[in-house]
């Protein structure tokens, strides 16, 4: 496990992609990989494609995982992480619009650690994921790989 | 015929017992008369040969007589010979005394059958021959010599004890015969008088028999002419319920043939009685038996029917004209003193057979209704998941990138563009709020509805902490009534609480002492929920509008709100087959009150709908 702490964030839009590492890095100097599409996401996580190089051992300390994605959706991308022995412990937080219970349910049954959904307020959504930043990469103590 | 059926299993054992009686009564005369006849016929014979005897000794009596009188008359012929001796009594005697002979034979022949009497004659024979020879000497002496009168004298008195002895013994034979004459008349006498009785007895005892006979035999006619017009009266009662029931009625024999027919048969085939009868059942039912799947070749009919109704076999008929008409045949087998019959309720199913492709067809384009139904639903599902996420990415972003204009140029903007950025921001969160509760309001329309039982006052308690800790400041007067149970969705109940008592809260927010009551009425059975505030309530000018999405009574300034609550609540109670309302004075407060019937309520108000 490196020093610095990665996050990983899965966003296809660049208006919540710019927000987000916005309020990512006020709060702290935290380095945030931003992965535009699921397959993508997979890719770096796994260390194939585009990531072929990259060391699977070096794992993000947190991935914030939108849901509505192109290629492949967050459902199926948390499904398929959860579902390796390499990812399955890795900490991920649903972060997104929908507030729809068959999208919560399907979440946690898919083994989600947290589910936020993002505010239309600035205000509110800055506040949200500053708290995020300090509980996954300051309170919380990860799995040891 | 066919209705002799219907008592015949009563009727028939009286009828032979009856039959029985008479046939025994008829030869019990027969047999009275046969014994009189025999009998009489006996005592009648017995009588004629008692008769015959008594006739027998009558004779045996003249016999007796006649030798008596013939040996008399032999000696007085003698004495006039002796004393005249005129030849001329001489030859007479001669032809007496042959005379006696002849009439003792005839006596011995009589009598031949009675021993004693045969003893008698065996005494009397030497008698008479001693006498015979008295009379012979006396009449040699007078041919000889002159009239002797001492020497006659002499030979008749040598023959005196003969006459005697001889007078004797048929005196006793004469005795014997009329003792046994006595005799026999008594014995004919008592036959006779025995023979009589007999007839008449028997004659008394056939005439009773006769009676009684006459007697069964009548009541015999007399029980069948009732039972015949029960029967009559049964056939009538048969026709009757045969002709006015509804079905047509067909009854075949052990053949299928057909036998009976009635009315509605005949408007049902077009066929009148007449041509039917005896004609065979497939004529109308072809089908019957192939479909019935019994084997016609080992005695098909009878292993048809089996105890019991067959109701409801559907078949096709073939009216007269050859047209085919949908049927339903109930078979149901009748036991009868003619054998096995079967009676067929035949009904005409063409209607039932029409309503039932009617409501097939209906039932189909309500399936396809719900399946298109489902489709919307579905599309309806994708859409409002789109809203959420897609409407409300683009907001954020509104209010995102002038959050940033207004920090990253914090003191270098003036006061209008501040205050314009803040508005474009403002305008966007409640943007946000809409599509957040229109999306609720969608959600309750078409979420699952779960009835269960629901503690409503717990459940307000909680919708009550959940303010007062958004309001910890507020000094809001809560009475909630205890025990509240309904039948409802708790999810969805739970968000008109949500409305309705956030409404209260923040309607009543301006007051100094802001007052909420949660409870419930009884009215004509009703049980009515209600939210009292003692809040600014509205004008009942504008109570129409009061449900309605996007409806707002107050300025946003003064309360906010996106007026899509109410129209929430009224949804979900709808759901539920219940009614909200509202009543309010400016100034002094509103009540809001709804209820919520039991599922079967629900049911009979849609019903009736």
């Amino acid at each position: 496990m490196s020093e610095k702490k990665t996050i990983l964030l899965v966003e296809d839009n660049p208006d919540d992609e710019k927000l987000t590492l916005r309020a990512l890095t006020r709060n702290s100097m935290n380095q945030v990989i931003v992965a535009r599409d699921g397959v993508e996401a997979l890719e770096y996580l796994f260390c194939t494609g585009a990531h072929a190089g990259r060391d699977v051992k070096d794992q993000p300390t947190v991935v914030l995982l939108d849901l509505k994605l192109p290629k492949l959706d967050g459902l199926e991308v948390l499904r398929q992480l959860r579902s390796d022995d390499r990812t399955k412990r890795i900490p991920i937080v649903i972060l997104t619009s929908s507030k729809e219970e068959q999208d919560l349910m399907k979440s946690y049954s898919h083994g989600v650690n947290s589910y936020i959904r993002k505010p239309v307020d600035f205000n509110q959504f800055m506040e949200a994921v500053r708290q995020l930043g300090l509980y996954w990469l300051v309170l919380n103590e990860t799995s040891p790989a | 015929m066919i209705s002799a059926i219907a008592d015949s299993s009563e009727a028939r054992p009286t009828i032979l017992s009856l039959e029985r009686q008479v046939t025994l009564g008829f030869a019990a005369a027969v047999v009275m008369l046969l014994v009189v006849g025999v009998v009489s016929y006996n005592s009648i014979s017995r009588f004629i040969v008692d008769s015959f005897w008594s006739r027998h000794t009558y004779e045996v009596l003249g016999a007796i007589h006649a030798l008596h009188e013939t040996t008399l008359e032999a000696e007085s012929y003698t004495r006039a010979y002796v004393i005249s001796g005129n030849r001329h009594y001489l030859d007479s005697d001669r032809a007496t005394v042959l005379m006696i002979d002849s009439r003792l034979f005839a006596l011995q022949s009589l009598t031949s059958d009675n021993s004693s009497q045969a003893r008698r004659i065996k005494i009397l024979r030497p008698l008479l021959a001693k006498k015979i020879d008295v009379m012979q000497r006396q009449c040699q002496l007078r041919e000889s010599s002159a009239f002797d009168l001492a020497a006659a004298m002499a030979i008749a008195e040598s023959g005196f004890d003969a006459t005697y002895q001889m007078r004797q013994v048929l005196t006793d034979m004469e005795a014997e015969e009329n003792r046994l004459l006595a005799r026999r008349r008594l014995e004919n006498e008592n036959s006779g008088r025995r023979a009589i009785l007999f007839i008449k007895s028997s004659a008394g005892l056939t005439l009773v028999l006769l009676t009684i006979a006459g007697v069964v035999i009548h009541r015999t006619i007399a029980a069948r002419t009732r039972s015949e017009a029960a029967l009559r009266a049964s056939d009538t009662m048969f026709r009757g319920l045969i002709e006015g029931a509804p079905d047509a009625m067909v009854i075949v024999n052990e053949k299928s043939g057909i036998e009976f027919f009635n009315a509605q048969a005949e408007a049902l085939f077009g066929y009148t009685v007449q041509e039917l009868r005896g004609q065979p059942i497939e004529l109308i039912i072809p089908q019957r038996y192939e479909t019935n799947q019994i084997d016609q070749t080992n005695g098909g009919f009878a292993s048809m029917v089996v105890p019991g109704t067959r109701v409801g076999r559907e078949l096709v008929g073939i009216r007269k004209d050859g047209a085919e008409i949908p049927i339903e045949i109930s078979l149901s087998p009748i036991k009868t003193p003619l054998g096995l019959r079967v009676s067929n309720a035949i009904r005409d199913v063409t209607r039932r057979k029409q309503e039932e492709q009617a409501l097939k067809n209906l039932n189909a384009a309500l399936e396809v209704r719900t399946a298109q139904l489902e489709v919307a639903n579905k599309e309806l599902e994708s859409f409002s998941y789109s809203v959420s996420h897609d409407l409300r990415a683009p907001l954020r972003s509104i209010d995102g990138f002038s959050q940033a204009i207004l920090e990253d140029n914090a003191g270098k903007l003036d006061d209008e563009s501040e205050d314009n950025l803040r508005r474009v921001r403002a305008s966007s969160q409640k943007m946000g709020h809409l599509i957040d509760d229109l999306l609720n309001l969608a959600r309750v329309s078409r979420a699952d509805m779960n009835r269960e039982s629901v503690d409503v006052s717990k459940m307000a308690r909680e919708v009550i902490d959940d303010l007062r800790a958004t309001n910890p400041d507020s000094n809001a007067e809560i009475s909630i009534a205890d025990g509240l149970i309904a039948e409802a969705d708790p999810r969805l109940l739970r968000v008109v609480l949500t409305n309705l008592l956030s409404n209260a809260w923040k309607f009543t927010a301006t007051r100094p002492t802001p007052r909420i009551e949660f409870g419930c009425t009884s009215e004509g059975g009703e049980t009515q929920y209600f939210v009292r505030d003692n809040g600014v309530g509205f004008d009942m000018t504008y109570v129409g509008k009061l449900f309605g999405a996007f409806q707002r009574l107050h300025a946003m300034a003064e309360f906010p709100g996106t007026g899509v609550g109410l129209a929430t609540v009224q949804r979900i109670i709808h759901r539920h087959g219940g009614r909200v309302w509202a009543d309010a004075e400016l100034q002094v407060g509103a009540t809001f009150r709804f209820t919520l019937p039991s599922p079967e309520q629900h049911f009979e108000l849609l019903k009736a709908a």
